[in-house]
């Protein structure tokens, strides 16, 4: 039960904000969901998203969805490696952070298509270090109830 | 879980976090985007008012941007067109306001015409 509390809100709950900002308040669909824009959806949703777009800052709209993928990803790894205490889990728990640090920056050097920035890579460090401290904190937690109830 | 699985559970997660995030960059800036918005409104706008809208066809977005004027920070002026199944083309213009409290769409103006002309 604790296990589907924690898959439930730190990955499928913040996954399923970050594509409904893409889907309701940005006019570029989200990876995955490019359907949406081959359907009457997307033209009755103009509207709507343009409310949205103007009444949202830009931070929530293009900066917390980066925070969201990433705190998202890093916390299904610390899920799915929460019993191991090793080099392979740190490996995977920081391997989202070092993508996306490997891709701004290869945006940075025009390495690769887009355009570097700070604000993106310092969500990306937000968002993988919230999540690497909430279960560092959880464990710790359930460590010590364990502890107490035997 | 096995070991196998979890490696195997962490390598989809990685490859579905590589899709979620960068796929989904856009490289547009602000100002297409809100252009992008602009456009469909308008375009919904005019739809909801065509005889067959469901049939109705509108330039496609590369097109439909080049048919935005800014005039300032809150108006927008749109010289489009659609295209009916009957071979009939309408020419449109209106502007879109955009205000704190207001978002709407102003002296909308529908002319038809024949595309073979």
């Amino acid at each position: 039960m604790k296990k589907f509390t924690n898959i439930l809100f730190t990955v499928i709950l913040p996954l399923a904000t970050g594509i409904a900002i893409y889907i309701f308040a940005r006019p570029t669909s989200v990876a995955g969901f490019n359907w949406i824009e081959n359907t009457a959806l997307k033209t009755s949703l103009a509207s709507f998203q343009l409310d949205l777009s103007l009444k949202l800052p830009n931070i929530v709209l293009y900066n917390l969805p980066d925070f969201l993928w990433i705190f998202a990803f890093t916390s299904l790894m610390n899920l799915l490696w929460s019993e191991e205490k090793n080099s392979i889990k740190n490996l995977y728990v920081i391997a989202p952070l070092i993508i996306a640090f490997a891709h701004e920056t290869g945006q940075g050097f025009s390495k690769i298509n887009g355009t570097f920035d700070t604000l993106d890579l310092l969500f990306y460090i937000i968002g993988s270090g919230a999540s690497i401290i909430l279960y560092g904190y959880l464990k710790t937690y359930n460590e010590k109830e364990t502890a107490t109830s035997i | 879980m096995k070991k196998k699985l979890r490696h195997l559970f962490s390598g989809i997660g990685i490859v579905l976090f590589v899709f979620f995030a960068f796929a989904s960059n856009s490289e547009t800036s602000e100002k297409e985007d809100k252009e992008e918005l602009i456009f469909r409104y308008a375009s919904d706008y005019v739809k909801q008012r065509l005889d067959s809208p469901d049939d109705a066809i509108f330039p496609d977005l590369s097109e439909g941007l080049n048919h935005i004027v800014h005039i300032n920070e809150e108006e927008y002026y749109i010289n489009s067109w659609v295209d009916t199944p009957e071979g009939k083309r309408m020419n449109y213009n209106c502007s879109v306001i955009i205000k704190k409290d207001y978002i709407g769409v102003q002296n909308l103006e529908i002319e038809y015409i024949n595309k073979s002309e």
